[in-house]
């Protein structure tokens, strides 16, 4: 039964849809969301989960609220910057809906958990910001058999897509790889450098729990084997038919790979110890900087010698993820020993 | 021909516009196109993949492009 007495007053509006009854209700209560990032997509698609009356939402995340996060992540205020997104969310949601189970997990989404957490729920939801963590889980869903709602973002641009979904003839429909097979992650902004208006954020997490809801009830026609795409600037929107199945095999979880990092306040203490590196734009770099030596990504790509330095060498960009992808691939072809500074320029600013 | 490609994400940075024109001998396959556009946008390659949908459909490479085609580019987006 779904768990509370007054259901039929909390639900009604949803329970009088056409197509919709008090089983497809049943079946959202009986339902276990697994929820990674609780960002600026992550905090809709739960708001909406939770209020439709998932039963069981599990949310993953391992970062803290900051600042920058208040304009598009909206379930956090103020007084809450630096606790931990899971934690905040989870507390809030349980007040809006008392009668369902909702899981903080405050860990890092990795090859070493990313299974025992799939393996329990019925679908996935990625709001993740990052191309490692969206590879793993796709390649975690599809070793499960497990259907994943895709979504992501970039300044005033959207994508939707549900992944991996079992066919009437026995196959799976497109997943992540099929489309983007790879990706040099330095060369896609997230959205602290490429910035995003937060509304679009807001939007695509609404499509989110929507493609959820609609799974699980079985109402109307999930975007499965299709990529919606959404310009909030002109409000156009398209959808993208992919292939019927997937052609993509993956054969087991990707190998991580580790950049190693040093945070600002070990940056600081030993300032003399790095040889600095700010591997932004000329532009940004124009704007503001921290100091260290101007070499830009690029440059440095093509020319890694410049990294042959005595001292370590401490790259930074605006939030850390681009240093990171960095010192992933040059770390391959250099002997000098490199670190990304955590956070970047946006951590400096605010620490 | 004369083709146009509608690019999203980074490719309209990439190619410095949502709408670029590009010239192909015929008859040109995907696959054609994607090394012109390679070839005029040296970072498009170092993106690793991006997707090319013909008049709204996923293409593959084998598939022939007529001038009369709607051709987007559209590239992996990681922001959440």
């Amino acid at each position: 039964m779904i768990p509370q007495e007054n259901a039929h007053l909390r639900y009604a509006c949803q329970l009088v849809l056409p197509g919709f009854n008090v089983e497809a209700q049943q079946k959202l209560a009986n339902a276990k969301v697994l929820l990674v990032g609780a960002g600026g997509l992550g905090c809709p698609a739960a708001q909406y989960l939770v209020a439709a009356g998932i039963g069981s939402i599990t949310i993953v995340d391992d970062d803290v609220i900051s600042a920058g996060n208040l304009h598009r992540q909206i379930l956090y205020a103020q007084h809450e910057i630096g606790r931990f997104k899971a934690t905040i969310a989870a507390e809030k949601l349980q007040l809006q809906n008392p009668f369902i189970t909702i899981n903080a997990v405050i860990e890092r989404v990795g090859a070493d958990n990313v299974m025992e957490l799939v393996r329990h729920c019925d679908i996935v939801v990625d709001g993740t910001d990052n191309f490692d963590t969206r590879y793993l889980l796709n390649d975690a869903c599809y070793l499960l058999k497990k259907p994943l709602v895709y979504g992501a973002i970039y300044q005033y641009e959207g994508q939707v897509a549900v992944w991996n979904i079992a066919t009437t003839d026995g196959k799976r429909t497109p997943h992540y790889r099929d489309v983007f097979p790879s990706v040099d992650a330095t060369m896609v902004p997230n959205c602290a450098e490429g910035g995003v208006l937060p509304t679009i954020a807001g939007i695509i997490g609404c499509m989110q729990a929507n493609e959820v809801i609609k799974y699980i009830t079985g109402i109307g026609e999930i975007l499965a084997a299709k990529l919606l795409m959404l310009d909030v600037q002109t409000l156009q929107s398209r959808i993208i038919q992919l292939q019927p199945a997937s052609h993509t095999v993956v054969e087991a979880l990707p190998k991580p790979i580790i950049a190693p990092e040093i945070s600002i306040s070990t940056y600081k203490a030993n300032i003399a110890q790095y040889f600095l590196v700010d591997i932004r734009t000329s532009a940004e770099r124009a704007f503001a900087h921290m100091g260290g030596v101007h070499l830009p990504m690029e440059n440095l790509k093509d020319n890694p010698q410049l990294l042959d330095q005595e001292k370590p060498v401490l790259l930074y960009c605006a939030s850390g993820k681009r240093s990171y992808e960095l010192v992933k691939i040059l770390q391959q072809v250099t002997d000098t020993p490199l670190y990304s500074l955590k956070g970047g320029m946006k951590a400096w600013l605010e620490a | 021909m004369e083709i146009t490609i509608l690019a999203f994400g980074i490719a309209k940075d990439i190619l410095g516009g949502i709408r670029v024109n590009i010239t192909l001998n015929e008859p040109a396959n995907i696959h054609a196109l994607k090394q012109q556009l390679e070839h005029n946008y040296p970072p498009l390659k170092e993106l690793a993949s991006y997707m090319i949908a013909v008049n709204n459909n996923y293409a593959s490479d084998t598939q022939t492009i007529l001038s009369t085609d709607e051709i987007a580019l559209i590239p992996p987006v990681s922001g959440g």
